[in-house]
């Protein structure tokens, strides 16, 4: 990920034609900056303040720069001439001249190693050998009239130095040249020199060129449909395309570190300049900072952290960071996830007591840590012998667990309860009497009514259906299961009792339950009761059938209406009606 | 006690676009030509009543129309100079014209010359004073077809425009005198409509949608404005040329009237944008000011009556001529009519449980003229008629057990298109007639009427040309035709064929050779059977049926206007008749007098009216007549609140008695009324939106506040 941060202005500029250049120092921190044809000036980037600087009465032509094996400086003077200076020497018109035969293009710093004279007609040679063969220095032009060197760098690859040109010509096309030097000389070994056209298939042009020699030795060509392509000096290869950027303006290049160009040119609304730092290996723009002013072939540097850019009447500086970790985290909009080690506590200190209330009968048998389908099966039958429903139904409320065994008796004892008289279950109006207890006082009313609300829940205790059946054959009686299956029916047909749909799927549970049961008796008994009850459910069942036949009759229609379409009226019907009219 | 009323709405026969139109205005009466090449003639003195009707003929064109004085001249693509016969309701003589396909036809003012313009850029001039139409000259060819032509006031300058141009003629020498460019930056424009007024200014409309207004002697224009997102395609000049009408693709119907700028001492007239009327959704293609009113016509088929101040609309829709449908109500079959085939339907019957109908649902009808999109203009109505759409507002639909079921579907030959047919009250033959032929077909159904086989029945002794009317005594046994001026009386026989037994000219007994009606009443209960005709000059005369024969027995009085709905009461033995400017008169048969009702009884409401009666009928049960229009069925009870079957009672009604009661049932549009029973009726409907649904797509328009 890139960032870059407020831009400022590092000094004015004289003149934009006339600035020649910036260079590292040998301080870091410091770049000397040629201002002119007469003045070279040294920057400390990091407050933007003088540090020094001369000025000569002849042109200084070519970028100024610091030759750290000679540590000394080393400037161009009318195109032909090298002076080097020390750092405290105050005029450079009296510093000796070394004047060449033919003209100088410019001085390269190599690290290491000592700096690079390049000459115009393409030739290079390293400064010290050049500086003592100066009168006899002579050699064949590598370039033809029409070619210019617009690029040039040094870089080395297993100790090999090479240096590399790109080449324009006056047809605007581009050209790499790259040869190895030799050692000590610095001059061509011309038998390596490469040459390689720069094109593509496509109806392109370039735009933008850079020679980049940090990091990977290759260079970046920017083309005019916005793609990159490196050349490695092997082969070609496209990178992406670079967002945000005009390309219908030259675009300067640099390098900025950590797999990051930096690009300058004008954006694409072309009302303004635009900075962008972009990713060579995912091909993306990672960073952009607009700018008002667009400068036609500005010059572009990193040094320290910081871009350097040559604006209409300034040198601008923009300081950056690069964090090649947080490339992808970035590029997602997402931040990176601290993880949290920190362990958690868990309390385990909970009371010995159970969290849920229990009463005297059952607290004894919890302690011995008895299971609550032994605790159940050990309490609810005494109660029920002692015949007190109040007390069963209270109990009942603290398991959820309760044994199949107990569950019948449980039954057996509701229906007795409800059920005393073993009132005739084909008898529908006295068996709503029955269930509603209208006779009563309002005292037994309220009596019969809990009755009745054992009964209830005692339906809704959950149960298994294949442990359930033996002992429902063996406890319950025919006439037991007529009144619950009568009493069923009664309570989904006729009573204004509200039931949620789990309750109501235990009610049909146990209907399938009886019906399994005791399909044998039903099966063997003529028994009127038993036919009518079976009729009565049969009916029931075939009602709600027919119900659940609307309900998905009805759905595609309020689905239709739901989503706002018209339910299409019969053609025939609205076509044609006998309709009754006063006439 | 309600009755049960099918209420027929599958009857949808395809709208025809109207091309152009032609105003007499001497006789007030219209020429239109629809898309199918048929010509229908209205009168508008009063309450606009079609009068004739001209069947097309298939690939036919009618792209202008002219009257020269009573005769109706038409042309077309095919080339040709068409006059036609009014009184057989058919071509009359042709004359070819130089130039191939025709697009445009003038009347000179004094009716003397005809101009036609052509594809190929000629003007053909015919003269046509003596009753003949005779080549008078060919004026200069000039490029590109001739879209309009128009003849000044003096008849000696000519005026036609074409593509990119506007020429002056003069009539005389068959020369341009100036010509007029329209073109604007290369584009082609095509002069649509012309207007001359008598100070020489053309006014033009383009394909630009522009109003132009022209100096046609220096051939400069004087002013231009750009009205309309489309062509325009019709210009009205009102008589007094203070105001001007033009509409077209864009229907937006424009008004431009005259107004006299005085600066200082000189006055100057300019023509300025006045009001401007949404009244159609499609193209208008033609426009004719008619006093107060303005007719215009186009691609929706509707013939519109418009006024301002105050904003009034009237829409006649596109409907095959009466007579529609009839029926039979003893099988419950109804015989429709359309274009070129016939439809015969068994009706449905409704469920009845002891005797008592069953109500499936009741719907409270919502009147959805108000919930319509009110960008177009609708119909204005009459007070009566919203407050009876307001009252009636809930409808009871009785369960179907059986629904309409399509017998047979009858095509005519080649397509011709149908001038009548009727049903035998029996149901067992269905008769029609195309320009050219009559024909029979004997329908023969098995019990269940679920087979249906139609052979054809043989007609002897009738002349060439077919009939315009038809109708069928009660009892099926005799038919009578009428044919250019003469009824033939028929015998019918389903196994032997119809045979003539009588013809009866009716030069003696009516004015005009064509006729407006031709009804044969039920029996009445003295065995009497009444046949009643009716001119399109508004003589009535009536037959009486006598063994086989027919013998004349009375004619009525004339009145001013023609009868638009006449129907005789056979119970009473009372011919009722309606008169388009809605009176109503009762004749007593027996004593050959008119009644005193309705007398100055008529509700005010009634006079109201702006549309004529199509139909008449008496109520089965009641002293009581139905009236019936487009929009709407009107019951007047004849006795008012006064007592029932008491004719003297009725004879004392003096102005300032109490008016007839009323009650109206709006239908929209309401094509035919037929009693079936005591309590049972059919109503035949074509819903505005089955209208709407037939039409061509229109031009996406782009209006103030809609999207």
């Amino acid at each position: 990920m890139a960032k870059l941060h407020n831009y400022y202005v590092l000094c004015p500029l004289i003149d934009q034609k006339s600035f020649l250049g910036v260079a590292e120092d040998k301080e870091e921190e410091h770049v000397i900056v040629t201002l002119g044809r007469n003045v070279v000036n040294k920057y400390q980037l990091s407050d933007q303040k003088q540090v020094g600087g001369w000025t000569s009465k002849d042109h200084i032509t070519s970028t100024v720069i610091y030759d750290k094996e000679q540590a000394s400086y080393v400037g161009v003077f009318n195109k032909n001439t090298i002076k080097t200076w020390k750092e405290d020497s105050d005029n450079l018109d009296k510093i000796k001249k070394f004047k060449f035969p033919l003209n100088i293009l410019k001085v390269l710093p190599r690290d290491k190693q000592s700096s690079l004279i390049v000459f115009s007609n393409g030739n290079c040679a390293s400064l010290p050998y050049a500086l003592d063969n100066r009168k006899t220095y002579e050699s064949k032009s590598l370039l033809k009239d029409t070619d210019t060197i617009v690029e040039s760098a040094c870089f080395s690859i297993n100790k090999i130095d090479f240096i590399c040109y790109i080449v324009k010509n006056n047809k605007d096309s581009y050209e790499i040249i790259n040869c190895p030097l030799r050692d000590e000389l610095g001059d061509m070994d011309r038998s390596k020199l490469v040459r390689t056209k720069i094109t593509r298939p496509d109806d392109v042009y370039v735009v933008g060129k850079f020679i980049c020699t940090e990091e990977k030795n290759a260079v970046y060509i920017l083309w005019s449909d916005g793609k990159m392509t490196v050349y490695n000096f092997k082969d070609w290869k496209t990178i992406g395309s670079v967002p945000w950027v005009s390309t219908l303006s030259s675009v300067s290049l640099a390098w900025m570190g950590k797999e990051h160009l930096i690009v300058f040119g004008s954006n694409t609304e072309q009302d303004g300049a635009i900075i962008i730092a972009y990713n060579i290996v995912l091909g993306v723009g990672s960073c952009r900072y607009p700018m008002k002013m667009y400068s036609e072939g500005a010059k572009l540097y990193c040094f320290h952290g910081r871009i350097i850019l040559e604006a209409s009447n300034h040198i601008g500086m923009l300081p950056y960071v690069l964090q090649t970790k947080r490339n992808l985290s970035s590029l997602l909009g997402s931040h990176e996830v601290i993880q949290d080690e920190c362990m958690e506590i868990a309390d385990w200190d909970s009371p010995t007591e159970p969290q849920f209330p229990v009463n005297d009968e059952t607290k004894d048998l919890i302690k011995l840590g008895l299971t609550e389908r032994t605790i159940c099966s050990n309490v609810i039958p005494p109660l029920l012998e002692k015949d007190d429903f109040r007390a069963v139904y209270q109990t009942l409320k603290q398991f959820k667990d309760i044994p199949e065994t107990t569950l019948v008796s449980l039954l057996k004892y509701c229906i007795k309860l409800v059920n005393p008289n073993n009132i005739d279950v084909t008898d529908a109006e006295e068996f709503a009497k029955l269930c509603s207890g209208e006779h009563r006082n309002k005292k037994d009313q309220l009596v019969h009514r809990a009755k009745f609300e054992l009964l209830n829940s005692t339906l809704q205790i959950s149960f298994s259906d294949a442990l359930i059946i033996p002992p429902l054959r063996s406890g319950l009686s025919l006439d037991d299961t007529l009144f619950l299956m009568t009493y069923m029916a009664h309570i989904l047909v006729n009573s204004e009792k509200s039931m949620d749909t789990e309750y109501e799927s235990k009610l049909f549970d146990w209907y399938t339950l009886l019906m399994d049961a005791f399909y044998q008796q039903y099966l063997m008994t003529k028994d009127e009761k038993v036919t009518s009850v079976l009729q009565n459910t049969l009916n029931i069942v075939l009602d709600l059938i027919k119900q659940l036949h609307t309900v998905s009759e009805m759905l595609p229609v309020i689905n239709k209406l739901l989503s706002g379409k018209m339910i299409e009226n019969d053609e025939q019907s609205m076509s044609y009606a006998i309709e009754l009219m006063q006439i | 006690m309600a009755s049960k009323v099918h209420r027929v709405r599958y009857y949808n026969p395809k709208p025809q676009p109207i091309n152009c139109v032609s105003f007499n205005k001497t006789s007030k009466h219209i020429a239109v030509a629809r898309g199918d090449a048929s010509i229908e003639i209205w009168d508008l003195n009063y309450a606009p009543y079609l009068v004739k009707f001209i069947p097309g003929v298939k690939n036919g064109s009618v792209e202008a129309l002219g009257w020269v004085k009573d005769r109706l001249l038409s042309t077309g693509l095919g080339g040709a100079l068409i006059e036609w016969d009014l009184d057989k309701l058919c071509l009359k003589t042709t004359v070819l014209l130089t130039g191939y396909a025709a697009w445009c036809l003038d009347v000179s003012p004094d009716n003397s010359l005809v101009a036609v313009g052509t594809e190929q850029g000629y003007v053909n001039l015919y003269s046509v004073d003596s009753d003949e139409i005779i080549y008078n000259k060919l004026f200069d060819k000039q490029e590109g077809r001739i879209l309009c032509c128009q003849f000044d006031k003096t008849g000696n300058v000519l005026v036609t425009g074409s593509i990119n141009t506007i020429r002056v003629w003069n009539v005389q020498t068959g020369h341009a005198i100036t010509r007029m460019s329209v073109s604007r930056r290369g584009r082609e424009v095509i002069v649509w409509c012309l207007g001359i007024l008598s100070d020489n200014t053309i006014v033009s409309g383009d394909s630009l949608g522009r109003l132009i207004f022209w100096d046609s002697t220096l051939g400069d224009q004087l002013e231009s404005y750009s009205t309309h997102k489309a062509d325009i395609l019709s210009i009205a000049v009102s008589d007094d040329e203070k105001s001007l009408f033009c509409s077209g693709v864009d229907p937006v119907i424009m008004n431009f009237i005259k107004v006299n700028k005085s600066t200082g001492k000189q006055t100057e007239a300019q023509w300025v944008k006045n009001v401007q009327r949404n009244i159609h959704e499609h193209d208008v293609r033609g426009l004719v000011i008619h006093g107060e009113k303005l007719i215009s016509i186009g691609v929706d088929g509707y013939l519109t009556f418009s006024s301002y101040p105050p904003k009034w609309v009237m829409r006649l829709p596109p409907m095959i001529p009466a007579p529609r449908s009839s029926v039979c109500s003893r099988k419950k079959l109804l015989l429709l009519r359309y274009s070129s085939h016939l439809e015969v339907w068994k009706l449905g019957s409704y469920a009845t449980n002891n005797g008592n109908v069953l109500v499936t649902n009741v719907n409270t009808k919502l009147d959805s003229s108000q919930l319509e999109n009110n960008e177009l203009e609708q119909d204005s109505t009459i007070d009566i008629i919203n407050k009876a759409k307001a009252e009636n507002v809930q409808l009871q639909s009785l369960k179907l057990t059986e629904k309409p079921v399509k017998l047979v579907s009858i095509q005519t030959k080649e397509k011709n298109q149908i001038r009548c047919c009727a049903l035998s009250p029996n149901g067992e033959l269905v008769v029609y007639s195309t320009a050219s032929v009559i024909r029979m077909l004997k329908l023969d159904a098995d019990e269940e009427q679920s087979n249906i086989s139609v052979s054809k029945v043989l007609i002897n002794g009738l002349p060439e040309g077919g009939c315009d009317r038809v109708a069928f005594t009660d009892d099926s046994c005799t038919m009578v035709a009428h044919s250019a001026g003469t009824l033939h009386v028929l015998q019918v026989d389903p196994e032997a064929g119809a045979t003539p037994v009588q013809t009866i000219s009716l030069d003696k007994y009516l004015k005009a050779k064509s006729i407006l009606h031709l009804y044969i009443s039920k029996r009445s209960p003295k065995g009497v059977t009444y046949l009643v005709v009716a001119d399109t000059l508004g003589s009535i005369a009536v037959w009486t049926q006598n063994n086989k024969k027919f013998e004349f027995y009375v004619s009525l009085p004339k009145y001013h206007c023609v009868p638009s709905a006449l129907t005789v009461d056979s119970l009473r033995e009372n011919l009722i008749v309606t008169y388009v400017d809605q009176k109503i008169i009762e004749y007593e048969l027996k004593e050959k007098r008119f009644t005193k009702w309705p007398g100055a009884a008529l509700p005010p409401e009634w006079l109201s009216r702006r549309s004529a009666v199509s139909s008449i009928c008496a109520h089965p049960t009641r002293d009581a007549v139905l009236f019936q229009d487009e929009t709407s069925l009107w019951i007047m009870e004849k006795t008012a609140k006064q007592e029932v079957n008491e004719p003297a009672a009725k004879r004392k009604s003096k102005p300032g008695c109490q008016n007839v009661a009323l009650k109206i049932v709006p239908i929209k549009y309401l094509a035919d009324f037929h009693w079936l029973d005591k309590d049972e009726a059919v109503t035949l409907e074509v819903l505005p939106e089955n209208i709407v649904s037939q039409l061509p797509p229109i031009a996406a328009t782009k209006r103030h506040g809609h999207i």
